[in-house]
Parts: C-alpha cells; structure tokens; sequence
C-alpha cells in the first residue's frame, strides 16, 4: 500500500507539475550538456590517443631542401633520439576529370615498406600499393568521399610541373591530417579542394627529384617534453644546417594536432560552465519553492508529528520533491545528453578523419552526470526539509506568524513622495522589499540569463565581425596565386596583362622565428610592397596599420605571445635564405583573428633574405569579384604557379562551416537562455502568486478584475526583471569579455565586440520571455478557484 | 412594504465532485428586502456560505434564478459578477482578509479606489473607531480591530448591500458583539442591507428576519417583530 505521506507528495508534485517540469527542462540542460560534453570529449580524445600511438605519430618534423639518406643513420646515433626516418612531402596539384577547379594537395611518399616506421596511415577502403612504380597512390578518406572516388579511379598529378596518371588503390585516413586545412590559408576544411595523396617512396623520390635523398625527417626522442625537445631540435638544426634546414617543429605544433588539441580543451569549458548555471539555477529555486511549501504545510507537519511520524520521516517526505525532480532530471538529462553527444561526435566525424570516432557510452559519465542532476536540487533543499523536521508538533500547530507587517525602509526614506503614491504601487514596492529573498531569487535568475543572452548575442555578431574583418576589410584581393620559386619584378608585368585582372599586388611571405629573451614564436612574416591595397593590416575598428619602412607590424595576440609593445625591439631570424638574425623594431600592432602574424615592407623583407625584391606570391584583383574557373585553369597552366585560389570561395565556405555551427550553436544558447528566464520567472512568480492567494482572493470578492490584480501582481515580477535585465545586460559585458579572453588562442580569436544595439536586444528579448511566463501566470490566475481560498484558514 | 433588493427563486447549487455530485443548496426561495438585516442560521454545512456567495455575486447556481434588481445575476458573466461586486456589495470574512503588506488606510483605500461614489477612507475608519490606527499594518492589530478595518473597507464603497459571514466567528463575545453593534449601526444609520452568517441562535434576534437553513434547504424564515441590540442579547 502506498503511504499517505507518498500520496500526498504526490498530489502536491502534480499541483505544480508545470513550474516543475520547467526546473526539469533547466536541470535537464545542466546534466545533458555536463555527460554529453564529457562523453563527446572521450571519444574524441580516446579515438585520437589510439590513432596518434597505433599509427605511431612522431615526436617531431624538420622540412629541409635536400638532406641525403645516409645522414638519417647519423641522426638516429645522436643521444637523446631514438629513431628517425626521412621522407619526401611536396605540394601537387590534382586534376579531375569534370573537375573545373584544381586541387592543392600534398603529396607525401610513404617510406621503409612494407609501413613506415612513423605516422602511418589508416587504411579505410581499398589496398596497399601492389609495386612501387608510383601508379597507385592512397588519398585521403575526406577528398574521396567529396568526389566520390573510389578505388580503381584515374586522377592526374601535377608535381614539379610534371603530370603523372594515378590509379587510386585505396583511401586513407592519417594522424597528421586528422583536420586538413587548405595550404593557402583558411582556417575550415575544404575537402573537395584540398588533399593529401600517399606515393610509394621511390617514386616520390624520382619526381621529386631528390633521389637518394628526402626533404623531411620524422623522429621520436626519448624524452618528448616540451624543454628537452626544443634543446633537440636545435641540435639536429645544428646537424643538418649543410641540407638547408627549413622548418622544424614539435609534431605537436603541427596545425592539425594543434587544432585537435584547441577543440578538446574547448569541449572541457563547455563541460563546466554550461552545467554549473544550470543546476546552480535549480538548486537555487527549488529551495525558494521548497522554503514556502513548507512555511505553508506547518500544521500539516505539527499534525503528523503529533501523529507520531518520526521527524525523518518528515525529512525524507520534504526531500521527496527534490529527488522528485532529480529523478526527472536524470532521465530527461540522460537520454538529452547521449543525443548531444551522437549528434557532436557526428559533427566531429564530418570534420575530421579520425579512425574510431563513434560515441561510446560511458559509465562513470552517467553516473557522474546523473549524481550531479540529483544532488543539485536535493542540497538546495537540505536546509528546507532540515527545518520542516525540526518543528516542534506543539509549534507547528499554532497558527503561522502572522506575515511581516511595516514599513520598508523607502517610507522614512521619503515619506513625502511615498504618500503620495497609489497604494498599488506601495503594494508592490512592499511586496519586493518586504521579501528581499524571494525578489533576490528572481532577480538573480534574470541576472544570470540575461547575461547569458548579451553573450551569445555578442558572439553571433562577433562571428559575423570576425570573417568580414579577415575577410572583406583586411583581405580584397579576387585571387591570391602562389609561386613555385620566388620571383621578380617581371612576373607582375606577365599576370597583370592576363585577361579580366585589374591589378596585381606582389607579397614575400617568409617562416621566421621572432624572439624577445625567453619568448620565441614562430611566425609567416608578410611583405607588401608600397601602395597595397589589397591586403592590408588593420586594427580592431579596421582602421589601416602602415607599414614601416624598416621593421615589423605584430598582430596583437603576438606582441602578447613575446611580451612585446610598440617601440620594443624583436629578434627576427629567417628560417630560409641566409637566416641572418636582425633586430627588429615593433612598429605598430594590428589585429587578426585567425593565427599569428607578422607585416613588413616586401624590399625589408627581401633584404633579409639577401635578395633586392622577391615575392613568393601574388594578389590579383579582377574586374569581377568572382572570375570563374577559367582564369584559375589559365594561372594553374603556368609551370611557376603553385596553387591559386579564389577568395569568394574561401569566404563562402567560412560563412558555410563555422558561421552555420557557431550560429547554430548560440542560437541554441540564446533559446536556452530564453528558456532559463522564462523557467526562472515563472517559477518564483508561480511560488508569489501561491504565497498571495488568499490576498488575491480578497481583491476578486472586492470587484477587482483580473487584469487589475494581474497589474498588481505583474508590476512586482516586472519590477525585479527589470533590475535583473539591466544589472543582467552589465553582467553580460562583463562575461562576454572574459569569454572572449577564455577563447582567445593563437590559433582562434573572436572580436570583442559589444554594441548598444545588441545589449538593447538582449534586453528587449528578455523581457519578450519574462512578458510570455507573466501570461502564463495570467493563465494560472484567471484559472484559480479563489472562492476556495476563504474556506480554510491557511 | 420595503422594495425588494435582491430575488432568489428556485435556487439550487451543486458541487460536482469527481462521480459525486453534493447537493449544497436546494430549492432555496428568498427575498431580500432594500434595508433590512437579515441573520442566516444553521448548523455546520447546511449551505449558508454557499447561499451567501451566490448572493454575493461570487458564484453561479447550478439552477434557479437570482435577480438583483433588474440584473439577472444567473446569466452574469463573469466581468458582469465583477463589476455588480465592486458597485453593490461589500464582503466581511470571518477570518478578515486584510492584505498584510497594506496599513489600514491604505486596506480600506483598495477597496474606494475602484468605487464609484466611495466614502473618505479615513471617514470610514473613523466610522469603526479606528482613526487613530490608520497607520498600522494588520500584525499590529488586534483581532477585532482587524475585523473592524475589513468592515469599513466594506462599507467605504457605498455598497448597496453589505454581506458578513460569521463575522464573528473569530472573535470573544465582547469584541464580537462591539463588532455586531457596528453592523447594527451600519444598518439603521446608513440604511444599508446587511446580511449576516451565524452559528449562534440568540444573534437571531437582531435581525429583522432570520432564515433557518438545513442540509440544504431553508426551512424556516420568521420575522421579528422587535429587534434586539447585540448588547442586551444574552449567549
Ligand atoms: N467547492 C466545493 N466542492 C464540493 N462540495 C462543497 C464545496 N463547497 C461546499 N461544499 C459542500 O457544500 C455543503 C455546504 O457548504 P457550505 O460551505 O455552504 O456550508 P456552511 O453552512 O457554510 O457550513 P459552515 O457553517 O461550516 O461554514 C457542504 O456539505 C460542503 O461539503
Ligand atoms: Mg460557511
């Protein structure tokens, strides 16, 4: 038989099913985000830990021009390295048939058959290669799938100018491409125009003409920390200085590692914050709801301890609505939380090439998250059900106190201009200052998500700020060309006569190391030549950065990176060239929101380098904005072009990828927010409007209407929600601020862009949600019976 | 002959409980006279509340007709039952319903600022003997002062009809008949109908009429020839 007690609990749950259900729904959100996150952070970390240790990723890389193979043998003696292995990677150029625009791939030979000792790759479809001729390459599995290839199909390679036809024998996934960025920047994948093809390691070698010989070296170290592998590198630097060392880098840095790494670390934010609001959110006004049912129930509670219920019972009987709650919690949470994780990991599968990512369920994560969605509300409640159970019967039994009566502190205050007032108005100015606690619960839920709103609006608007700042007011060239070789003056004369270009604007980008003491970084520096007007450094307002004539203009995430301002002087080493150290002065910073970077003059820049005037690649701008396939296929036909790309598509492709996710994603936010103020509000007005029903009752039996005790009663909720918005909008500053600092990588960054405009919406949207919860609490109030009211006492 | 205020005819009122229905009222014929002080009497759940609502204007019958005046109160709406509340009738509860928040003047003002003629709230006071107390919120009154305060902020409207019920059911004999007095002279000073609930027989006898309800139905409606004033009843 079920107890009266439960029964009654029962009863009770169901009388306020619907201010619950809302608690529920924000709850639900804190468990959901808290085990999906988590669990989508596990698999994404379990799938690329097995990939990076199964497929043997190395410690490190060094591109170099021309290193023979017998000095790989010298390198594995050195001490502190325990193995290295030497192969050969250089861009290519891919052509399909019924394919207009080429593809910029890297082509990568895979040595010592039948794998390689480091980053092997996974094979998802086909074989291996059957010989080592260099007819059959692997490609990777994203390329493939965006043209549908399959194994047996034919696709040409252009390398060093040379077309070669390819069979593909099978698609490949690898650890070092596990997020595949276009070579000529961008910062979202775009597989059906960027691949990495796989060629048996003679092969390469031929083509490549580095016979004998490979330009890139993979190694493991025995020690991989950061200190004692930078010591490493520079000491195989030192070694191979002879061979023209380019580049070399922890695998760690390696842009796609580096880009797996940033999204994991970003996946434990969302796991924390998200969920620590919502279940604070419950907890909080649960204990609110429970302080006044039970301030109501004192001769329920003095009867049944009379009755000789023992005071645990009468705790457990309180508790009953948090578990209640929590329960419902967990379940909603639960089932919410493995959608959102099958939907991310889902995402992340689009994304990147990872063997293995598919959700798993994770024990210990339920069980985690579920614990939090259960003790959240029943610690708010403790105190609650701690009181009910330690009323004496005999106390409980007396009628409760009669409420509060007095003046609040406004009334001395200004007891002129308070007489004055309608005693509506007194009404609610008692009603919110005689119940600081329960106007502090309203206010603070509207605080909380109103400031969540302005952030996510602000965000929205950042992302937009962002790609037109990279995109429109920084970069407006047409088609940016790279160049096989550097070049000079004479180039420009040759591309500028090509049919549709309006002009062409030279650029020397240059991988340098900048220092300042202990702060090194490598960077691209860029080299514009006087006049340019295609790409330009600009600052936060994209006001233009002039260029000095001698030294560097930062971007601002750098000068903080090296711990220099404007004025400081750098250590500029180039990593080509004749690699001469010079010191640098730090002219002016600009900002970029994507990467690190670096501007100087192209003639400064050449000079470093021990030429008069080089570029490495060139801008054009055209007479239309987008010049179509056929003046891409005319610049793809020239030997010295490396690759050229059509600015329209890249920033397509962005608007495409990151603002749909990132809308999508605060879109959500801001629905949530939506949602949490509406819960909130109608959850603390729902508890007054219980509170006052005897009060209401009155006003109805005086031949008030409805509308005008809704006045009343609505002129309290919107006077704490208002404080709560505004206080709210300053809030959401504030947060919007630190989140942006949170977020700001070197890899990432977003704007800090707070408009009035935007905090003007924020607070009108709330105050949209809090006027939608007073129209359900109008709903409750014209629904509730308050003739019965009178017929008990309380 | 006085005019007749308010007509009930044929009345029945049924409270529908789940499968259950519960007859609360039955039959229920009565006249309300413009004037008169009228005593409702019966024992613990014989319908006088429910009678007095449906007078009040605070429900509906489920049958019968109820007139006030010209107004047919059975086919109200509600912002018709609303508004006929806030122009005609005054309430008294027996557990007062003040609103706590708001001092005595300013309970009574709630009650003249949606009037249409309504009384000075303070002159309303003044007429209960509370001028002095206007300032005090309901904690720091006692019982009776409350019940008093709910009296002048039924009376500050002007309404036609002023309805009690038990309004003393809360209250000591001396402070409950102080009370009544008030009504006594609420009826003969300002002419005003009242209507009032009791548990108590002897109460009876100030009335100019009382009705005797029963599991229901009225069951006996005496005139009095003579009414007494409440302090010389003996109970
Ligand atoms: N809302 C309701 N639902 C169901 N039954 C009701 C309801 N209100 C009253 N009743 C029933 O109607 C009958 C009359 O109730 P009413 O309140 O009119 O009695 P009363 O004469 O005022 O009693 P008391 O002197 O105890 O106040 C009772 O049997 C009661 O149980
Ligand atoms: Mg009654």
């Amino acid at each position: 038989m079920v107890s009266p007690l439960t029964l009654k609990l029962l009863r009770d749950l169901r009388g306020r099913l619907g201010s619950l259900a809302a608690l529920v729904l924000i709850g639900a959100l804190g468990v959901a985000s808290f085990g999906g996150f988590d669990s989508v952070y596990r698999d994404l970390e379990a799938a690329r830990n097995r990939f990076y240790a199964d497929y043997r990723l190395a410690d490190f890389s060094i591109s170099l021009k021309r290193a023979p193979e017998r000095v790989l043998s010298e390198l594995a003696r050195l001490e502190p390295v325990v193995a290295v292995e030497g192969r050969v990677r250089i861009p290519a150029r891919l052509e399909l048939t019924g394919v207009d625009e080429p593809v910029q791939a890297t082509a990568i030979s895979l040595p010592s058959p039948p794998r390689p000792v480091f980053n092997d790759v996974f094979l998802v479809k086909g074989s291996w290669f059957e010989d080592s001729s260099g007819r059959q390459a692997l490609v990777n599995d994203a390329f493939a799938r965006a043209h549908k290839l399959r194994p047996g199909d034919r696709f040409r390679a252009v390398i060093m100018g040379e077309q070669h036809e390819l069979v593909v024998a099978g698609t490949v996934m690898a650890p070092e491409f596990v997020y595949v960025l276009p070579p000529a920047g961008g910062i979202v994948p775009d597989p059906s125009r960027t691949a990495v093809i796989f060629l048996p390691h003679r092969a390469l070698q031929q083509w490549a003409d580095l016979d004998g010989a490979c330009n890139e070296i993979l190694g493991r170290v025995h020690d991989p920390r950061k200190a004692p592998l930078k010591a490493t590198l520079s000491l195989l630097e030192d070694k191979l200085d002879p061979y023209g060392v380019m580049i070399s880098i922890p695998m760690s840095e390696a842009p796609s590692v580096q880009f797996l790494e940033n999204e994991l670390q970003e996946l434990q934010r969302s796991a924390t914050i998200l969920p620590v609001i919502c279940l604070a959110v419950v907890a909080f006004v649960l204990h609110v709801v429970l302080g006044r049912i039970v301030a109501s129930q004192r001769t329920f509670i003095g009867t049944v301890r009379a009755l000789g219920y023992s005071r645990w019972q009468v705790m457990g009987h309180y508790l009953g609505y948090a578990l209640a709650v929590g329960m419902a919690t967990v379940v909603v949470g639960l089932s919410f939380g493995s959608w959102i994780q099958g939907a991310m990991v889902g995402l992340y599968r689009n994304f990147y090439e990872l063997p293995g990512l598919t959700p798993h369920p994770y024990p210990q994560v339920m069980l985690k998250s579920a614990l939090a969605g259960v003790l959240a509300p029943l610690l708010g409640t403790l105190r609650e059900a701690w009181t009910a159970s330690s009323l004496a019967p005999a106390s409980a039994m007396r009628p409760p106190p009669p409420e509060r009566g007095g003046r609040v502190f406004l009334e001395w205050l200004i007891p002129g201009i308070w007489k004055h007032f309608p005693f509506s108005i007194k009404l609610i100015l008692r009603a919110v200052l005689r119940n600081p606690y329960r106007s502090l619960v309203t206010f603070a839920t509207t605080f909380v998500a109103t400031a969540l709103m302005v952030e996510s609006l602000c965000m929205l608007r950042a992302v937009d700020a962002m790609i037109a700042h990279e995109f429109s007011i920084s970069s407006r060239q047409d088609v940016s060309v790279g160049l096989r070789e550097p070049a000079g003056r004479g180039l420009l004369q040759e591309l500028v006569s090509l049919p549709q270009v309006a002009r062409v604007e030279p650029q020397l980008a240059v991988s340098c190391t900048l220092s300042n003491g202990p702060y090194e970084k490598r960077v691209g520096v860029t080299g514009m030549t006087a006049g340019h007007v295609l790409y330009r450094p600009v600052d936060s307002r994209g006001e233009e950065v002039p260029l000095p004539e001698e030294g560097l203009v930062l971007s601002r995430k750098l000068a903080e990176v090296l711990h220099v301002q404007p004025g400081d002087r750098v250590r500029l080493r180039p990593l080509i060239g004749r690699r001469q150290v010079v010191e640098a002065p730090v002219a002016a910073l600009a900002d970029t929101y994507v990467g690190l970077a670096a501007y100087a003059r192209l003639e400064y820049l050449s000079r470093l380098l021990g030429e008069e005037w080089v570029a490495n690649s060139v801008l054009l701008s055209t007479y239309h904005r987008d010049p179509g396939p056929s003046l891409l296929q005319e610049l793809n036909r020239r030997p010295y072009v490396l690759g050229a790309e059509r600015r329209v598509r890249a920033l397509t492709l962005l608007q495409d990828t990151i603002g749909r996710n990132l809308g999508v994603f605060f879109g959500i936010l801001v629905l949530f927010t939506g949602g949490l103020a509406f819960g909130g509000v109608l959850n603390t007005a729902l508890v007054s409007l219980a509170e006052r029903e005897r009060e209401i009752g009155t006003f109805r039996v005086l031949g008030y209407t409805k509308t005008e005790i809704m006045g009343i009663f609505a002129g309290e909720s919107y006077l704490v929600n208002t404080l709560g918005v505004l206080f709210g909008i300053w809030g959401g500053v504030v947060f919007t601020r630190s989140v942006v600092d949170l977020y700001s990588t070197e890899l990432f960054r977003l704007p800090e862009l707070i408009e009035p405009h935007v905090l003007m919406r924020s607070g009108l949207l709330m105050m949209g949600f809090i006027s939608l919860a007073m129209l359900v609490v109008y709903g409750v109030l014209a629904r509730t019976r308050w003739l019965e009211v009178f017929k008990t006492r309380e | 002959m006085k005019q007749s205020l308010l007509e009930v005819k044929n009345v029945s009122k049924i409270y529908q409980m789940g499968e259950v229905q519960v007859p609360a009222l039955q039959d229920a014929d009565l006249e309300v006279r413009e004037g008169e002080f009228l005593v409702i009497l019966g024992p613990s759940g014989s319908g006088k509340s429910t009678l007095l609502n449906l007078l009040g204007g605070m429900d509906r019958p489920s049958g019968g007709n109820i007139r006030f005046q010209d107004q047919d109160l059975t086919r109200a709406s509600d912002s018709q039952l609303t508004s006929f509340r806030r122009h005609n009738v005054g309430f008294v509860f027996q557990f007062f319903n003040l609103v706590p928040t708001l001092t005595a003047l300013e309970n009574v003002q709630v009650a003249t600022q949606i009037a249409r003629q309504p009384m000075d709230p303070l002159q309303a006071l003044r007429m209960v003997g509370l001028e002095n107390r206007a300032d005090h919120f309901p904690s720091q009154l006692s019982g009776g002062e409350q019940q008093r305060v709910a009296i002048a902020r039924a009376l500050a409207s002007n309404p036609r009809l002023l309805l009690c019920d038990e309004p003393t059911g809360n209250l000591d004999s001396t402070t409950g008949r102080a009370v009544l007095r008030l009504l006594w002279d609420v009826n003969r000073k300002l002419n005003m109908t009242v209507i009032i609930i009791t548990h108590s027989q002897p109460v009876a006898r100030m009335g100019h009429r009382a009705a005797s309800l029963r599991d229901g139905r009225i069951v006996s409606l005496t005139e009095n020839k003579e009414p007494i004033p409440p302090e010389e009843i003996e109970w």
